[in-house]
């Protein structure tokens, strides 16, 4: 198991990235901050529980996604906002921000375009991050970005 | 704008990373919440059975003249408090500029005054490291500030490092209030352990009461050598009580110079799954000291063994005759129904103990046992009670005393070797508690002057056993008076809520006064298993307070997955006009992997029945 010193030490080279995948999904400082505590908490009450320290990124990240994910439905719903859209007709985001936008993307492919593009991770990286195939990380990301019309790869 | 440069601004904005991100704040923020969630613990998973009542026990702890003239090198509670009242920082300053008082006591009892004093390179403000209280628990640092009038300022970030092993030393959690310029102000540190020599970093900020803006101001080093390890004094008043048919005891009290632990025990071996108690001790002067935390218990703990609480002061800064309050003991039983409980009144009245004593030595010399003021003293004819190391007492097993020094006095012409028995002296833990007349502090009091009350004296037949019948004064009283009424429900709605994919059903909710444990269970349509659920879960009582809107993350305990939302304010949530309960979504892990939010459309409503 991580002693402390070693689970708060791997925290600091990680929570730059963290601060960044909550900011994007936050869309607030105070917020993101409020994210990456939450995550640093949770993930020091459960660090018996990683077994394979080489996961530790993979591990905290995925907390943070989760508990973005959740504080970012529980906004919308504060807001009162749609809980979910259909995004059938892919024009209706032109119109919008670009923070906009990715923020009213569906969750699959909103974690996707957070994580690659704040987060910096790779195909085979976000695959093992969100336990789905390589493949289906390729297809989500490319139909986010085109529902966003981004040319960014590379 | 285009997309690409709209989306690298966005990257900009995300790189700007706040200066709040540091990890000195999230290691302390981190293990604060640790600490309290510790300590909370015991709260999961269980039925409730709630019972609220007041008790007050007063324990006296002797803070006489006459007794801190018998104890030799050892701080006496109230001796220090008399000059060093926390809670009047103007009589501080008077005693500081005046006669020097705070220095010339805290020097007798062994606290090092360093009076280093630092000045910030940017905003050139000097602190001054006036005293470093160390003992195993904290470290209590008292400093002041050549600041400007109308800010106030405190410490917002704290490494310490152990000079000996040069080492970074674990800070558990650190606070102080905001202090004053010229002001005498305790910053108190948790720690793991006492250090002796510690370099102490602490960074300053400022805060403006007009604009309410908190500055981020210079870092300090301070290096803080030769700490004396402050000594608990240790009481063991052995208070018994019951409520509802339940046993609490108070078994042990640990003071410190700034902090004190209390040993609480539910004595009842039942089914208690957890439980709160939430203590208040204060002293003549009013000063109070409360406890840290949440004021819960640690799992397990309450139903099979003790807990242990924490307060906020200790013997620097309480003075006199001090009263412990129990303000509020909550049990929680498994398996409960919905359950309401009567208002709990009634009084208990503490009495002394009976005992009775004799010779452990298979001679069964004569000895006797002698009352002063409170206090009893074991006297031995001769020289006998030097090879003497045990007396039982009847009431309370085999007492050792191989740390207790022995005496010899003159009484009336006879020559006695005396071990004065510390009132407090507890044989065994596992055996019943002796009460020997007042608590008393730390140690074994030996007092060359010792005067014996002869009209008080027991002479002690050998074969036969006579009982010495003790009122005692320290305990004089439990009175409980309830005063509020507070219920406890227990429901099994026993509904069921689907979503797309998933069927939740709502198996149980165990609501209290402050938090609802929630329990479900999720299927999942397509027969994945689930493994973990985040659950969005919102419960309103029947005058519309929010059990904290927030999500939950589930546990697992035979087949029902539990969460809890509470209210993290003082407020208190009533049940009895039903309830109304949202689940606002649900994030299932299951062995495919994670399914993000899903929205799960509906409301449970369940007025209660």
């Amino acid at each position: 198991m991580l002693k402390d010193e070693e689970f708060f030490g791997r925290v600091d080279t990680i929570r730059k990235k963290m601060y960044r995948i909550a900011y994007s999904y936050m869309n607030s400082e105070s917020m993101a901050i409020d994210m990456v505590d939450e995550a640093v908490y949770k993930g020091y009450l459960k660090k018996k529980q990683l077994k394979e320290e080489a996961f530790f990124e993979t591990w905290m990240i995925r907390i943070l996604m989760n508990l973005c994910a959740t504080q970012y439905k529980k906004s919308q719903r504060e807001v009162q906002l749609p809980e979910s859209m259909e995004w059938s007709d892919e024009t209706e985001f032109e119109n919008l921000d670009l923070k906009e936008a990715i923020a009213k993307l569906p969750e699959q492919y909103r974690q996707l375009v957070i994580l690659k593009y704040f987060g910096g991770y790779s195909t085979k990286e976000m695959a093992d991050l969100l336990d789905i195939p390589m493949g289906t990380v390729g297809t989500r990301i490319s139909k986010a970005l085109s529902i966003l019309r981004v040319d960014l790869e590379g | 704008m285009n997309r690409d440069e709209e989306m690298r601004r966005m990257l900009e904005e995300a790189d700007r990373i706040p200066e709040s991100l540091n990890m000195g704040r999230i290691v302390k923020k981190t293990k604060r919440r640790k600490r309290v969630h510790d300590i909370g613990i015991g709260f999961r998973n269980l039925a409730i059975f709630a019972v609220l009542f007041t008790a007050v026990l007063a324990t006296g702890v002797n803070t006489s003249k006459a007794f801190a003239e018998a104890v030799e090198n050892i701080p006496v509670i109230g001796a220090i408090a008399k000059k060093l009242d926390f809670q009047d920082r103007e009589e501080i300053k008077n005693i500081l500029e005046k006669d020097k008082g705070l220095e010339s006591v805290i020097d007798n009892y062994y606290v090092e005054k360093y009076g280093e004093v630092k000045k910030g390179k940017n905003s050139g403000l000097a602190v001054t490291m006036e005293y470093a209280i160390a003992d195993d628990n904290n470290l209590s640092l008292l400093w002041r500030i050549d600041g400007k009038e109308g800010m106030v300022y405190t410490f917002t970030d704290t490494y310490l490092t152990d000079m000996d092993t040069n080492k970074t030393i674990d800070v558990n959690y650190a606070s102080g209030d905001f202090a004053k310029a010229g002001a005498l102000e305790m910053y108190r540190i948790y720690w793991e352990g006492y250090h002796e020599n510690v370099s102490l970093t602490v960074r300053l900020g400022s805060y403006d009461g007009e604009s309410e803006e908190m500055m981020y101001l210079d870092y300090y080093t301070f290096s803080l050598k030769g700490m004396k390890r402050m000594e608990p004094k240790v009481i063991r008043p052995g208070i018994t009580f019951d409520v509802d048919g339940m046993s609490y005891s108070v078994s042990e009290i640990r003071m410190f110079p700034t902090l004190t632990e209390i040993d609480i025990a539910a004595e009842d071996a039942f089914d208690i799954r957890g439980g709160s108690i939430q203590l208040v001790l204060s002293d003549e002067k009013g000063n109070q000291s409360q406890e840290m935390g949440f004021g819960l218990v640690e799992s397990g703990g309450f139903g099979n063994g003790k807990t242990t609480k924490e307060l906020t002061s200790g013997y620097f800064t309480m003075e006199g005759n001090l009263n412990l309050q129990i303000n509020e003991v909550t049990y929680e039983l498994a398996d409960s129904e919905r359950m309401r409980m009567n208002r709990f009144t009634g009084e208990i009245v503490y009495r002394g103990e009976t005992i009775s004593g004799y010779a452990f030595e298979k001679d069964n010399r004569d000895f006797e046992v002698f009352l002063n003021d409170g206090e009893y003293a074991v006297a031995i004819p001769g020289s006998y009670a030097e090879q003497v190391n045990a007396v039982l007492f009847e009431a309370g097993g085999y007492c050792s005393f191989e740390d207790l020094s022995i005496k010899p006095v003159t009484v009336d012409g006879v020559k006695y070797s005396v071990i004065i028995m510390p009132s407090w002296y507890h044989c065994d833990s596992d055996l019943e508690m002796v009460e020997f007349g007042k608590v008393r502090t730390g140690q074994c009091a030996i007092n060359s002057e010792y005067k014996v009350d002869t009209t008080k004296t027991v002479d002690y037949v050998p074969g036969k056993r006579e009982e010495i019948t003790v009122h005692s004064p320290s305990v004089s009283e439990v009175n409980f008076d309830a005063g509020i009424s507070k219920w406890m429900y227990v429901d099994k709605p026993n509904r069921k809520v689907e979503s797309e994919e998933y069927a939740i059903t709502i198996k149980e909710l165990q609501l209290t006064s402050r938090r609802a444990d929630i329990g479900i269970s999720v299927e999942s349509k397509n027969g994945s298993t689930v493994e973990n659920a985040f659950v969005g879960i919102r419960i309103v009582d029947g005058y519309g307070n929010c059990a904290s809107c927030q999500t939950a993350f589930m546990e697992e305990v035979d087949g029902i997955k539990w969460g809890i939302v509470a209210r993290e304010d003082d407020s208190v949530l009533y049940w009895e006009k039903g309830y109304t309960l949202y689940i606002d979504f649900i994030q299932v892990e299951t062995e495919d992997g994670l399914s993000f939010s899903e929205t799960v459309d509906k409301v449970l409503e369940v007025p209660f029945r």
